[in-house]
């Protein structure tokens, strides 16, 4: 199976902080990947240079194979914050990125509406961000997100602000998403739990400069439900996790 | 339908109760001091003469209006333009914005008769000092509202390809829009305030050179006609901005969304 988006030896230095350092990992098609690191590790940064915004001091991004450094437009980018413009409703904001790809509003609203279903946002169209619960936020953010690319989702800390309940609900969704469209996600968070369950593939990042600790294969059967979360297989995988920290 | 009343009290009872006190005030100490109306008329007295006057002040509230309405729309557009170039190019911004606080620095006072001198009694002169009062508040608003947009919000707009029209288009101008409408609240309400002092300095017509003249003519119950007219004309244009803001930002007033 080839890798969809590929990292190899990534460093990247904000004058003198080192923040990355030989950075390696691989998503494949249809794979999903958390990152697991500490608080300002650098891993927003990373995201930063996948994702174009930044370019790396050394090594390479390969996207589909091909050399992306300093290519914007190419992955979908979800920032730690929702970022909805307040001004715009629900379904102005979802359709935004294809108004940027130089569709017009009719046509990116006519492409973006039959999403609000599958994204349990119907009924929200024309509701504006403050109207709607943090989930719900949550939500429309992604599907924006979804709507730019939907091949390649990179995901920083979706649900970090979200109360434990809202949270394992959404867990959910998300992996019924994912199930459904078959994207490419790299996924950062700081919640162990969070991490083995949504993914099939787990990297541990060190303190800053961020390295990579560990590459964990998580082989548990899809799809999968919360049973999971309490089985010994999910416990043993939390062990192992657990010893990096 | 019980929200309606506490409205009304809140709206218009409230803000007028000290407004009324102060007149009656005005009126009980003209009565008890046996002020004559020649120093300060009472405001029992003062409103007959408003109507009297009424007609005869028309022809110049036109002029003021018309000062008024020129140099706002020139100090709003100009304000826009100025504030989007120091945006949009830094070294345009590192020229202009010392340049700019200094001509705050200059007393109105003290350039309004320069006008004068150079461009003669005709409205110009008045609109050029609109414009003066006026633009400052309009464009260093929308510079700093247009400088406070989200970093992350850009970053992300940037992120997915977006180019700087659209950026501007999508984010920065509609994120400004709060700054620049409290930059033109506080210059409406200076705006009226420069019309009148161009007209007070040397004009033929409009309600400061009215005013002027009911000076002149120890007047004062004309000349408190005349200040309760640019009163009534300044709180007019405010409150039009108040409801400007609520059409171009239905967003800020938004009420639980009913599914
Ligand atoms: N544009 C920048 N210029 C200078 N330093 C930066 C910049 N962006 C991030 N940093 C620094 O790089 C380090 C890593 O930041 P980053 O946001 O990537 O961490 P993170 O792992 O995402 O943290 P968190 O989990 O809290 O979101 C931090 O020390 C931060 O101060
Ligand atoms: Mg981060």
């Amino acid at each position: 199976m080839d890798s969809k988006l590929e990292v190899r030896k990534v460093s990247k230095r904000y004058n003198r902080i080192k923040v990355l350092q030989d950075i390696s990992l691989s998503v494949m098609k249809k794979q999903f990947v958390s990152i697991l690191g500490p608080s300002g590790c650098g891993k927003s940064t990373l995201f930063e240079v996948i994702s174009g915004l930044q370019l790396p001091d050394n090594g390479e991004v390969l996207i589909d194979g091909k050399d992306s450094r300093g290519r914007t437009g190419r992955v979908s980018y979800m920032p730690q914050k929702d970022l909805l413009l307040p001004w715009k409703t629900i379904l102005d904001n979802a359709a935004l990125p294809l108004v940027i790809k130089g569709e017009s509003w009719p046509e990116a609203r006519r492409k973006a509406a039959p999403y609000f279903a599958p994204f349990e946002l119907d009924g929200f169209e024309r509701a504006y961000p403050q109207q709607l619960s943090g989930g719900m936020r949550q939500r429309a953010a992604l599907l924006r997100t979804f709507l730019f690319a939907r091949d390649i989702l990179l995901l920083d800390e979706p649900f970090g602000a979200l109360d434990a309940l809202t949270r394992s609900k959404m867990h959910l969704w998300l992996l019924d998403i994912f199930q459904r469209y078959g994207p490419s996600v790299l996924f950062i968070t700081h919640d162990i739990d969070e991490a083995i369950f949504l993914a099939d593939k787990l990297y541990i990042f060190s303190a800053r400069p961020a390295r990579v600790v560990a590459e964990i294969e998580i082989e548990l059967p899809r799809p999968r439900s919360q049973e999971l979360l309490t089985s010994g297989e999910f416990a043993a995988l939390k062990k192992e996790v657990l010893q990096f920290f | 339908m019980t929200k309606r009343l506490p409205n009304i009290v809140d709206r218009i009872v409230v803000p007028l109760t000290l407004p009324l006190l102060i007149t009656l005030l005005w009126e009980v100490v003209v009565r008890l001091g046996q002020i004559p109306p020649f120093i300060l008329p009472s405001p029992i007295r003062v409103l007959p003469t408003m109507v009297e006057v009424f007609p005869d002040l028309l022809p110049h509230l036109r002029i003021t209006l018309l000062e008024f309405a020129i140099g706002f729309s020139l100090a709003l557009l100009l304000a826009i333009f100025i504030a989007l170039l120091m945006d949009a190019l830094p070294l345009a911004k590192k020229m202009v914005y010392p340049l700019l606080v200094v001509s705050q620095t200059v007393p109105i006072i003290s350039v309004a008769p320069l006008f004068l001198i150079w461009f003669g009694y005709g409205i110009l002169p008045k609109v050029l000092v609109v414009i003066l009062v006026c633009f400052f508040p309009i464009g260093i608003s929308l510079l700093e509202g247009l400088a406070a947009v989200d970093a992350e919000l850009l970053k992300l707009l940037k992120a997915m390809g977006a180019r700087r029209f659209q950026i501007y288009r999508l984010v920065k101008i509609p994120a400004a829009l709060p700054a620049l409408l409290a930059g033109l609240k506080i210059s409406a309400s200076y705006s009226i305030m420069g019309a009148i002092i161009g007209e007070w300095l040397g004009a033929m017509q409009g309600i400061g050179y009215y005013m002027n003249l009911a000076q002149h003519a120890f007047s004062v119950d004309r000349v408190l006609v005349a200040v309760l007219v640019i009163t009534i004309l300044s709180l007019a244009v405010f409150k039009i901005v108040c409801l400007l803001e609520k059409i171009l930002m239905p967003w800020q007033t938004p009420e639980a969304w009913e599914d």
